[in-house]
This record gives C-alpha cells, sequence and structure tokens, in this order.
C-alpha cells in the first residue's frame, strides 16, 4: 500500500487517526415462505422487533442529552413516528398473513413499496423520504435477523478505528460514537445527509463522498482522516502523522488538564470566590455535572419537558423528574426555571415575530394550566429555587408570586420559596431596583439580552457584520444590571456562555459578578480563567471600559487585556 | 415562492357536510411534503382531538399518520385539501393551515 491522498467532501470537522476498519456490506435479506401455523409466530416476531427497535432509539437518545435539543433530534423524532404508524405495522402484517413471507421479507417490500409510493418528481426529494424510510427498515432488519452489523458489532473491533461503510443510518452514527469510533468515511451521501448532520452534533469527524473507497482501503492500512478538509490520508509518512498528532493531542491534553482541576474551587488570584454552576437542559445530564466542577444548576430549563410530544407530560411524571434531579444535586443549589415555550409554537401557529410574542412568563401566565401542573410537580418536589423567564413588568412577578402563593396553601406548605427572574429583556434591566423589592435573585439570560438590546438576530447572516458582543450599550447594560443588583442586596447570575468567553470574563469580574451559570462542559475552562484573573485588576480594567464609545476599541482594550493574561483559550 | 401568493393560500371552502370544517392551502416548502413537515404537522395534528383528514388531488390521507400524509406526494404548489371534525375542530384546522404556509 502506497501513500496517497483521497478528496472528499468535509462532512463533520475534527481529526482522527488510526487503522481503518471495514464494515461489510449487509447481506442479503433471507426470503421463505411461512406454512398457515407459522403466521401468528412471525407476526409477533415482527411486533417484538418494533418494539426493540423503539427501545433502541430511546436509548440512544438518553445517552447524549444535548442532542435532545437540536435539530437533528428532529429527524430521528421523525423516524420514531415512522416506526410507530400504524400503516407500516399494518402492510408489513398485510404481508406477512396473505403472502405468508417472513417478516423480514415483509419489511424489506413494505420498505420498497412505500418507497415507490413516497416518490416524486423530484429526484434529491425522493431520496430524502427513502433515506429516512430506510433507516426505520434498517434498523428492523437488524432486530429481526441480526443480519445488519451496527448494533452486534463489538467494540474491541471498532474501538479507536476510522470507519468505513457504504450507508450509515443517522441511529448508527450515535451507536459508533458510543462504541468509540474516531472517525468515518462513507462512500455516498454528502453533508447534508442525516447522518452527517448528526455526526456534526456529536463532534465525530467524517468525509464522505469518496468513489471506491472501501476497494482502496481493502488492505486496512492506517490513514489520517482530516473532517476540516475533507481528506483522507492513507499510509500517511513521519511528518504527516507528527503533524496530525499534535494537533489532536494539544487540544486532548489542554482538556485534560482542565478536567484534573475543574473539581477545586475557583478563586481568582487576589483571593475572591466566584461560584460556577450548571445550564441544564435534560434530567439526564444531571450525573455528569460534577464531573464538569459544577457547583449546583443555575438554570433548569424545563421546556425539553414539554417539546416533541403530543401531551404536556402530568403532574406525577414532572413530580418524578424534578424529584431525581432534587437528589442528584444535594446541597447545592437548584433554580428551576418555569417553562420557557412560545405559546403560538405550542398550537402550531407561527407568530410574526416569535422573539417578540406570547413567550415565557407571559405564555405561563395566560395558559396557567400549565404553569399550575408544573408549579405543584416543583413545590412538591421541594423546589426551593424558581425562576421566571423573559419577564417585562412587576405585575406578572407579582400574579406568579399569587399563583404561588395559591399553590402552596392547597399543598399546606410553609416553606419559603426563592423566585427569581430572568433578565432578557432591556426593560427588566432597566428596572432593577424596582423589581429587587419583588424578587430574591437576578439571572441575567445574556445571550437573548444581547439580541433584544441590539434589536438583532445573531443568527441573521447579513448583520454577521454588525453584531457584536462589544457594542458599548452591551457593557453599560450589563453594567448597570449588576450594579443594581448589587445595591439592592440581590445575588445576581450570569446565564450563558459569555462567561466562559476569554474576552468577556475579566470584565463579568469586574463588575463585580460572582455567580455563573453555564454549559457544564465550559466550566473548566472557566474556572481556569478565573484563577488567572485578579479581581481588582478586572475592577480597574472594566471601569475604563465605560468611556469607551465604539465596539472596535472595546474589543481591542479586552484583547490586550486577555493577552497579557496569556488565556490563550478561544470561545467555544 | 414569493410571500405575497402565500397571503391568500387559506381559502375556506364551504363544508358540504355538517360537522367539517375545511381549507385549501398551497405547499410552499421547497421539496413539498417531506419528512420533516410531515412528521411536524402529524405530530400537531395527534395534540388535537379532532378528526384531521387531508386530500391532494384525488388522494386522501389521515392527518395523524406521517406515512399516509408522506404518501400523498405533495410536492411544493400542490392544494392541499384540510378537514377536521370534532372537538376544536375549527382551532386544529386553523394551527394545521398555517403550519403548512410557514412551510
Amino acid at each position: 500500500m502506497t501513500r496517497m491522498i483521497l478528496k472528499g467532501r468535509e462532512c463533520s470537522p475534527g481529526i482522527a487517526i488510526g487503522p481503518v476498519c471495514l464494515l461489510p456490506p449487509p447481506r442479503p435479506v433471507a426470503h421463505y415462505r411461512l406454512a398457515q401455523k407459522e403466521i401468528s409466530v412471525e407476526r409477533k416476531r415482527l411486533h417484538r422487533a418494533m418494539v426493540q427497535t423503539g427501545q433502541q432509539w430511546e436509548r440512544l437518545l438518553e445517552g447524549h442529552p444535548r442532542l435532545q435539543t437540536q435539530s437533528p433530534y428532529q429527524i430521528l423524532q421523525a423516524h420514531r413516528m415512522l416506526l410507530n404508524d400504524p400503516i407500516f405495522k399494518e402492510s408489513c402484517e398485510f404481508f406477512i398473513r396473505r403472502e405468508k413471507i417472513n417478516a423480514e421479507w415483509a419489511v424489506e417490500r413494505t420498505g420498497q413499496q412505500l418507497g415507490v409510493a413516497l416518490g416524486t418528481t423530484d429526484e434529491t426529494t425522493t431520496f430524502k423520504r427513502q433515506e429516512d424510510i430506510q433507516a426505520v427498515v434498517h434498523a428492523l432488519l437488524q432486530n429481526l435477523s441480526r443480519l445488519e452489523p451496527f448494533y452486534w458489532i463489538r467494540q474491541a473491533r471498532v474501538k479507536n478505528r476510522i470507519l468505513v461503510t457504504d450507508y450509515l443510518s443517522p441511529q448508527a452514527v450515535i451507536f459508533l460514537k458510543q462504541l468509540n469510533v474516531t472517525g468515518l468515511v462513507t462512500q455516498s451521501g454528502g453533508r447534508n445527509a442525516h447522518s452527517m448532520i448528526l455526526a456534526r452534533s456529536l463532534c465525530l469527524p467524517a468525509v464522505s463522498g469518496i468513489a471506491d473507497v472501501k476497494n482502496i482501503l481493502s488492505g486496512r492500512p492506517k490513514a489520517i482522516l482530516n473532517g476540516f478538509e475533507g481528506t483522507l490520508i492513507v499510509e500517511p509518512t513521519r511528518e504527516e502523522e507528527r503533524f496530525h498528532r499534535e494537533l489532536l493531542s494539544k487540544h486532548q491534553v489542554l482538556e485534560g488538564l482542565l478536567l484534573r482541576e475543574a473539581n477545586q474551587a475557583a478563586r481568582t488570584r487576589d483571593k475572591k470566590r466566584i461560584w460556577f454552576e450548571a445550564n441544564v437542559e435534560l434530567p439526564e445530564e444531571v450525573p455528569a455535572l460534577v464531573k464538569y466542577g459544577a457547583e449546583g444548576i443555575g438554570l433548569f430549563r424545563t421546556e425539553s419537558l414539554f417539546l416533541y410530544r403530543a401531551q404536556p407530560p402530568s403532574e406525577k411524571k414532572q413530580l418524578q423528574i424534578y424529584a431525581r434531579v432534587l437528589t442528584q444535586m444535594p446541597n447545592t443549589p437548584v433554580t428551576f426555571r418555569t417553562l420557557d415555550l412560545s405559546g403560538e409554537e405550542w398550537m402550531g401557529h407561527t407568530p410574526v415575530n416569535p422573539a417578540l410574542g406570547l413567550r415565557g412568563i407571559r405564555f405561563s401566565l395566560k395558559e396557567t394550566r400549565l404553569l399550575e401542573t408544573q408549579l405543584r410537580a416543583l413545590l412538591k418536589a421541594g423546589a426551593n429555587r424558581l425562576l421566571l423567564p423573559m419577564v417585562t413588568s412587576l405585575e406578572e412577578i407579582e400574579q406568579f408570586k399569587k399563583l404561588a402563593r395559591q399553590i402552596q396553601k392547597d399543598l399546606k406548605q410553609k416553606r419559603k420559596i426563592l423566585v427569581g427572574i430572568m433578565v432578557e429583556v432591556p426593560a427588566a434591566g432597566l428596572l432593577i431596583d424596582q423589581f429587587a423589592r419583588a424578587v430574591d435573585f437576578f439571572a441575567i439570560g445574556s445571550n437573548d439580552l444581547i439580541q433584544y438590546t441590539l434589536a438583532m438576530d445573531r443568527a441573521n447572516e447579513q448583520l454577521a457584520q454588525n453584531y457584536s458582543l462589544h457594542h458599548p450599550a452591551i457593557i453599560r447594560m450589563l453594567f448597570q444590571i449588576v450594579q443594581n443588583a448589587l445595591k439592592a442586596k440581590r445575588p445576581v447570575y450570569l446565564c450563558g456562555e459569555l462567561g466562559a468567553d476569554p474576552l468577556f470574563l475579566p470584565v463579568l469580574l469586574g463588575m463585580g459578578l460572582t455567580h455563573f451559570s453555564m454549559n457544564p462542559l465550559s466550566i473548566p475552562r472557566a474556572k481556569k480563567m478565573v484563577r488567572l484573573l485578579s479581581a481588582k485588576e478586572c475592577r480597574r480594567r472594566s471601569r475604563q471600559l465605560l468611556q469607551v464609545s465604539r465596539a472596535g476599541a472595546i474589543e481591542k482594550i479586552l484583547k490586550s487585556f486577555a493577552f497579557k493574561l496569556d488565556t490563550p483559550w478561544r470561545a467555544g | 415562492m414569493s410571500k405575497k401568493s402565500t397571503k391568500s393560500c387559506v381559502r375556506k371552502t364551504k363544508s358540504c357536510n355538517p360537522g367539517w370544517h375545511s381549507a385549501t392551502v398551497k405547499i410552499v416548502h421547497r421539496e413539498g411534503f417531506h419528512t420533516r413537515p410531515a412528521a411536524q404537522f402529524a405530530e400537531i395534528a395527534q395534540r388535537f382531538a379532532a378528526e384531521v383528514e387531508v386530500r391532494c388531488g384525488r388522494k386522501k390521507g389521515d392527518g395523524k399518520s406521517i406515512l399516509s400524509l408522506l404518501a400523498l406526494g405533495a410536492e411544493r404548489g400542490d392544494k392541499l385539501t384540510l378537514r377536521t371534525r370534532g372537538p376544536r375542530a375549527e382551532e386544529t384546522l386553523k394551527a394545521l393551515g398555517k403550519l403548512i404556509q410557514k412551510g
């Protein structure tokens, strides 16, 4: 085998080095006829495979809680709906009953039939629909006869290898990630294939579209997969390997070092204590928080319990979830945010302007049924820190507190509940001193606050040039909020990734912030930065910033400050 | 598809049968009624108690079944007729109609 560089399409960034592992093509599906008395057995077999597939998919998602809130989840959700669709099952059963064929064959024929039925004149659309049907068919075949390799691969065979295959279903990608495969190479498919979207969200480097790749790699050589450039270097030179390995290990070593120190409390050089708590979206994330050094849950988003389901979760179900979270985080503060849903979306309407619509506490107070159920569950579970999203007026806080009091009375509870509000709207930011009389703590939602202050959507490409975190208005807004909250002796949290931004963290500390809540993965890095900073120095420098009137100039100052501190970590 | 033409997409048609509410909408999504929009449609339809029926040309489908929706083979520009019956039928119709228009 000689050295060569194969060029494909870059599908998921990252680098993987190691031997390749070829997955054998799926063996042909067994076809046989049944005797009359075998039919009921066969139908049971089909039913079992369907249940099993559903469970496997559910477990896959449990392993990756973050995935559940992202758009690839919609794909998996669609697949689940396909699997559970009565038509699918009826069609398979029809073939078994009428044609007396085995379950595998029936599933295969159903897939073919549906593939044809769903075909359109547009080829790419047809391909995508068939891809989805195929994902369901493949999974069922795997469970029916263990023909398809994915679920039955032993970890030893693929661990730390680059996997080469023709076809991958999105579910297979998640599964392979769990088996510690380091990279994926596929013959067909492109960047926007559903499986590749998933690879990206799981940080699994991938390249696709290398023609004849399985033949070229039949000797199972060593290779370097470069997901940034979409290349596969077969039998790399020593030089190339060293270069890529260094790139990879630099990253890993740094992460490892940070993790080791993550459990210790973070203090600045001048011994000021800074607290880091975690933003959590799903109960499954909670057990891992300790590892990242989270000192509590600063923001537990409850929306995910309500999304992607036909009915809102019952009080009992919610109670279970909240109680579990609380027992998993004993003796640490846990703050639950009441549901922050867009009311319009909940009922399938498309609001003209969702960001300015019936959101957060506005929706909750209008559709009080949902909020009441949630509050009962939270209070029964013993939650004592509640956070309200999207608050703009004092009346909203009062209305909520009245409701909470009523429910506490019904439950015959007398304990004190701490109620805080999210400061995500400039209106709330301007009224901190007034709100302070009604609430026990504040939590700044940095992403939304910035967007609402600048009236800019950060996802809007047209505004990429204009959107700047370093806008003087942002600095001033944050400063004012923190100062007013501290003056009123109310703790104030900063929720969001701004607290892990190496340029911004010094300023935030300088403003007097001591409590942060962020993605748990960012906590080790943020703690490390805190240890390098001096609170006094931060304070002095951030005061200067208030006088600067241009975003460019502010950014420059922040950079020079970060440079002096030698914090070379890039955000994200 | 320009925004203007979607404006007048929802047209309430007189229901022939009592109890049925119906409306006609035009599909604006680039890829027609593909898996994700169909899944979303079925999911929202399942949230409501009302019966939901979808017609495209001569084909008829159950609005709560993703496969049934996909099998309509509805493409961009096609007109779908939605019919709902039962509890909160009108609200259901409105929600689903808007969903399709959104594309």
